[in-house]
């Protein structure tokens, strides 16, 4: 398992990995899942004064599913910018549940479907399976997706 | 859908009319590494080199006025060019351009910054901590031409921005905005580092997957 990658995996068991999403083509928004999502898992680093730690973001159990990279590029400069990566799962008919991983900190915030990005709807969304009981979390370590 | 190239172009004609090419064309002209934007006074002629006379903008004695001329300062040919139909004078909407070569997630936003760090947005131009005195006014029109007098939006950090359009979309798309610098007699008390302070940096903000 390779960080900064998402592990999808879809109800009939079938599976899909992202590229790497640093690097301006992540490969969500391309792709056309015909396969609701049953899980989708995201290992990364933390690191601060006190090491290096291994984390996974795990959704489970959605509605549907949103990921996108936030960035900025300055008008003068041409220069870009990356703000943040958001994770965003929808658990019911509007809740979405989200966590956003930005250069200083990792956020759990929660929005009404179509004011999820400061107030203003996003696209990309893939379906889910909305079965269960759908959950967002953060591990330590990087999560074994192909055991769950 | 992959990150965007995004190319950023100013009208340099009367024209109001939309860029028919990302790289430029005979109204427009393509941003390069350097250019810079920059407010003067009338004086200031389209085509002036950047080495001779340079004419800054006059703070009104009282009350508020918009400074005269908008220039790209265009750093490989020397000169500078004016964005003829930059301010509020006319009701002009093709005057400062944003080419996305593909659909962001988000609608993508005109903000205005400190510095390239995008962290505050706190400096006396934009508008000493309170946003709504930034000196920056810009109104987004790739929906609709603005109003004659229009009164922009003053933008300042994340929260005080402009919204270039008004919905998502798909395939590549040219944005347009107009924007006007206002300056006030409060100004006369600023010390010339915040006059002198060329740290600002403007920034589009979009999404992608």
């Amino acid at each position: 398992m390779q960080p900064w990658k998402i592990y999808i995996s879809f109800e009939d068991g079938s599976r899909h990995v992202t590229e790497d999403i640093r690097f301006g083509r992540p490969g969500w928004g391309d792709v056309l899942f015909t396969k609701g999502i049953k899980q989708i898992v995201f290992p990364f680093t933390v690191s601060n004064c006190r090491g290096t730690k291994k984390a996974s973001i795990i959704l489970r159990d959605m509605k549907e599913y949103n990921f996108f990279v936030e960035c900025a590029m300055n008008v003068l400069s041409g220069k870009m910018i990356t703000k943040g990566v958001w994770f965003l799962g929808q658990k019911g008919d509007s809740d979405v549940d989200a966590i956003i991983i930005t250069p200083d900190m990792v956020v759990f915030d929660h929005f009404k479907r179509g004011r999820e990005y400061r107030g203003e709807p996003s696209g990309g969304w893939k379906s889910g399976l909305s079965i269960g009981n759908p959950r967002l979390e953060i591990r330590e370590g990087w999560y074994d997706w192909s055991a769950n | 859908m992959a990150r965007p190239s995004v190319n950023l172009l100013v009208n340099n004609s009367a024209n109001d009319v939309v860029c028919s090419n990302p790289a430029g064309d005979s109204n427009y002209i393509l941003f390069a590494a350097g250019d810079y934007l920059t407010w003067r006074d009338t004086q200031q002629l389209d085509d002036d080199s950047m080495t001779a006379g340079s004419y800054p903008v006059l703070i009104p004695e009282s009350g508020e006025d918009d400074a005269p001329k908008m220039f790209l300062g265009d750093v490989s040919e020397g000169k500078f060019k004016q964005i003829v139909n930059a301010g509020n004078a006319s009701a002009s909407r093709y005057v400062l351009a944003a080419y996305f070569t593909c659909e962001p997630v988000t609608i993508p936003r005109l903000e205005a910054w400190d510095d390239l760090t995008h962290t505050t947005a706190a400096s006396r131009p934009l508008g000493n901590g309170t946003p709504a005195d930034s000196c920056f006014r810009a109104i987004a029109t790739t929906d609709a031409a603005p109003s004659v007098d229009w009164v922009g939006t003053p933008i300042a950090g994340a929260a005080n921005y402009v919204s270039l359009t008004s919905a998502l979309w798909s395939g590549a798309k040219y944005l347009y905005w107009n924007m006007r610098m206002v300056v006030d007699d409060s100004m006369l008390a600023w010390a010339t580092e915040d006059w002198l302070n060329s740290d600002l940096v403007l920034a589009l903000h979009f999404t992608y997957n």
